[in-house]
């Protein structure tokens, strides 16, 4: 008579403290890594055998044997790393011991109240910078009537090798290696509408596209820029360095080709303009 | 006037003296609480804000979850890292692995938090991106994270420039694709603790609205396509970059729909705050283990680690194909954790990479969605009743023993009611009745002072009177 509502409040607190619902699935961990024979090893689940490969989800309920003598599993339950083999095996993916409301409690403030005295080292350190060419963006506008093309770069380690290609068609146009760190190229047969430019060392490959447009739409040489009594080259010049800085540094390329064209001419002041925005 | 003056005087003169008292008490009180609860902008109240916040989020991390996806972190960890040989970039080989078995799963979205706007060849994620653009390839919905040029100092447009990638004509045509921004908010102290819901963008001239990860992914978890999301963002983009200058409230006051909540376009700095409830395991060196969230699919309830972190080395340099069962009902993110990616950030919770930022971010809009102040007649209430009871113990006990019972008052009454709303996104800001107790106590004890000097000059003049 007494037993009865003792066994219903026995089962109230054993139902309390059971971790999940009967009818949810849970996903409790996965496989690591596999180091057996497809036959070495197998995870029961629900009354049937399967072999699962790495990354295979593992569930509440799931055994894994492992029946090779030399065979290694890796797996991770619960957030941590299970090592078992023959002589570990079966292992039984159960839920982990949830700690108790106190004690999750206390951990938290004592956490709260006392520091962690662990420290971490941080370098104090610059990556630098890995190898780019100057003015390119990922896609730059340039000016398609040109008989040369100059190309700089930055950092990098030797031999670099500088490939053009034909966008649309895959055509190679040019390739040149060396260990330098600039190259002109001689362009006057014309350049295609779309132009992708690959430049590699030994630890990376930078691509870049070049999308060719006419003279005429370039943008147009504001008023305020040059004036009548402006000689004409100082005033190709002012263009070329308006052109670098216009806002989004889409046109860094093509103002640097100018620039380049004018300094080869001998224009002192191209010269000058060139080595400073090189630096 | 003067004789309403009178009358109110002769009431207060009626009054008894601990009566006057508690009254007086009550007013500076709420003069204070009002004045605090305007000015959250000083550098004192925030500060006391942000470590209070700081406080509840460490007390409060590592609950279970419902309703919320879990996710995967395919981690670009120091082993990957060093399995991949070092790389000066993050291998596209590598990474074109990595969201090929990403999208070849039954995951929700898949996120990928790497920087993809470098020149560097991207021909390999190309190809794996066009394999599956096509809306017959099932796909799940994918973010890719679009970069900013750095801002200038005298930056005065309102805007960024958007960097080019090789990629954004494929995202363009490709109606699952996405691009989002990456970026949060560093308070002062150089923590982490907002979200930017948007960012004000301009490329080729052409305006643009980048939202966050956190915001898209609500939006692409119910349409891949986010097609209603975007004829919101397409209302706040203004005509020209330009435009991002001026200031449109009405439009910016706005909410949009994101999973079941209304998030606003502009925020304030409470509603932006992260509610972080996962550390880093590798930081945390804890076996706190990871918490567990509850799904519904069909009928059929789920339960899962909010999150599972996966080293990208596992599934790039298995010698058979990995099993994709691991991802379904997922959220995949691809990012860095390597101290050599440098996308290591200071939380609340410690130090984390930039991807468990991001599935903090999402979790705490799926879970509260943004967090709300309660009403200002409810603040002032429960500081009325508050400053009540702590007159009420200054004026009947000496000013240490009711110092000790205030504090006792706030640590165990007003505390446990701020932890226990705050689960439901309610910022209960406990540390205004601290500020209130620490400006009674002042007030206390000068008036105590001030009553025992009176008492010894009365008792300095009566033998000469």
């Amino acid at each position: 008579m007494f037993r009865k509502p003792f066994f219903l409040i026995h089962l109230v607190l054993l139902a309390l403290t059971l971790p999940v619902k009967a009818d949810t699935i849970s996903q409790l961990g996965w496989i690591e890594r596999v180091q057996a024979p497809q036959d070495g090893y197998y995870v029961e689940r629900a009354g049937q055998k399967r072999t699962l490969t790495p990354l295979a989800p593992l569930f509440l309920g799931d055994t894994v044997v492992v029946t090779d003598k030399h065979a290694t599993l890796s797996l991770m339950v619960n957030g941590k790393q299970v090592k078992i083999d023959s002589v570990l095996s079966p292992f039984r993916v159960v839920p982990e011991e949830e700690p108790g409301l106190l004690s999750n409690l206390s951990q938290k403030v004592a956490s709260l109240l006392w520091t962690d005295s662990s420290t971490r080292d941080v370098g104090a350190i610059s990556r630098g910078r890995g190898l780019s060419i100057s003015g390119l963006n990922s896609i730059s506008p340039l000016v398609q009537s040109r008989d040369s093309l100059h190309f700089a770069w930055q950092n990098g380690v030797p031999p670099f090798t500088l490939i053009l290609t034909n966008a649309e068609t895959d055509a190679q146009l040019y390739e040149v290696t060396t260990s330098d760190q600039s190259v002109q190229l001689a362009t006057a047969s014309g350049l295609p509408n779309d132009v992708l430019v690959t430049l590699s060392d030994s630890n990376q490959q930078l691509r870049y596209t070049l999308q060719t447009i006419a003279q005429d739409q370039l943008p147009p040489v504001p008023d305020s820029l040059i004036t009548d009594q402006t000689p004409v080259e100082t005033a190709s010049v002012l263009y070329s360095v308006w052109l670098y800085e216009q806002k989004d540094g889409n046109w860094q390329f093509e103002a640097l080709q100018q620039l380049s064209l004018q300094a080869n001419e001998g224009n002192p002041l191209a010269i000058e303009v060139l080595k400073s925005l090189r630096q | 006037m003067s004789a309403i003056t009178t009358q109110y005087g002769r009431y207060w003169g009626k009054l008894n003296r601990h009566t006057r008292h508690i009254l007086i008490n009550c007013f500076i009180g709420i003069i204070v609480v009002l004045i605090v609860h305007k000015a959250q902008d000083l550098k004192f109240i925030s500060s006391q804000v942000a470590q209070g916040f700081d406080l509840m989020l460490r007390l409060q991390s590592n609950s279970d979850l419902e309703d919320v996806p879990p996710f995967v972190f395919l981690d670009i960890d120091s082993d990957s890292h060093l399995a991949w040989g070092e790389p000066v970039v993050t291998p596209r080989d590598k990474l074109a692995q990595l969201l090929e078995y990403a999208l070849s799963s039954q995951a929700k979205a898949v996120i990928l938090d790497i920087d993809l706007n470098l020149p560097v060849d991207s021909q390999p994620i190309e190809s794996v991106l066009n394999t599956f653009g096509s809306p017959d390839a099932g796909s799940p919905p994918l973010i890719l994270m679009k970069t900013f040029r750095e801002l200038s100092p005298k930056n005065a447009d309102g805007y960024r420039e958007l960097r080019p990638s090789t990629l954004d004509s494929l995202v363009a045509k490709t109606a699952h694709y996405h691009w989002a921004s990456p970026l949060f908010e560093v308070d002062s102290d150089f923590i982490l603790r907002r979200w930017k819901q948007w960012v004000a963008g301009c490329s080729n001239h052409e305006p643009r609205l980048i939202p966050s990860s956190q915001l898209l992914l609500l939006a692409v978890y119910s349409d891949p396509t986010a097609r209603n999301f975007y004829v919101a963002m397409e209302k706040l983009t203004p005509s020209s970059c330009l435009g991002w200058k001026k200031a449109r409230p009405g439009l910016l006051n706005t909410t949009v729909q994101a999973g079941e909540h209304d998030i606003h376009w502009q925020g304030s700095d409470l509603q932006r705050l992260i509610m972080f409830n996962i550390g880093w395991p590798s930081y945390l060196n804890s076996n706190a283990g990871v918490p567990d969230t509850t799904l519904k699919e069909d009928g059929q309830a789920y339960r899962f680690k909010a999150l599972t972190i996966i080293p990208a080395h596992i599934v790039t340099e298995s010698p058979v194909i990995p099993d994709t069962a691991l991802l379904k009902n997922h959220v995949v993110i691809i990012g860095n954790s390597s101290q050599y990616g440098g996308d290591l950030h200071a939380t609340p919770l410690g130090l984390m990479p930039g991807s468990l930022v991001i599935v903090n971010a999402v979790h705490s809009l799926f879970s509260i969605g943004e967090i709300e102040p309660p009403p200002l007649p409810v603040i002032l209430l429960i500081e009325l009743g508050l400053l009540i009871g702590i007159s009420l113990l200054f004026t009947t006990n000496p000013p240490g023993r009711a110092s000790l019972l205030s504090t006792g008052l706030v640590v165990f009454v007003i505390f446990p009611i701020a932890c226990i709303v705050f689960k439901e996104g309610v910022w209960l800001d406990f540390t205004l009745p601290l500020i209130a107790v620490e400006l009674h106590e002042l007030l206390a004890i000068a008036e105590y002072k001030f009553k025992t000097k009176k008492q010894e000059d009365s008792c300095l003049e009566s033998p000469s009177s």
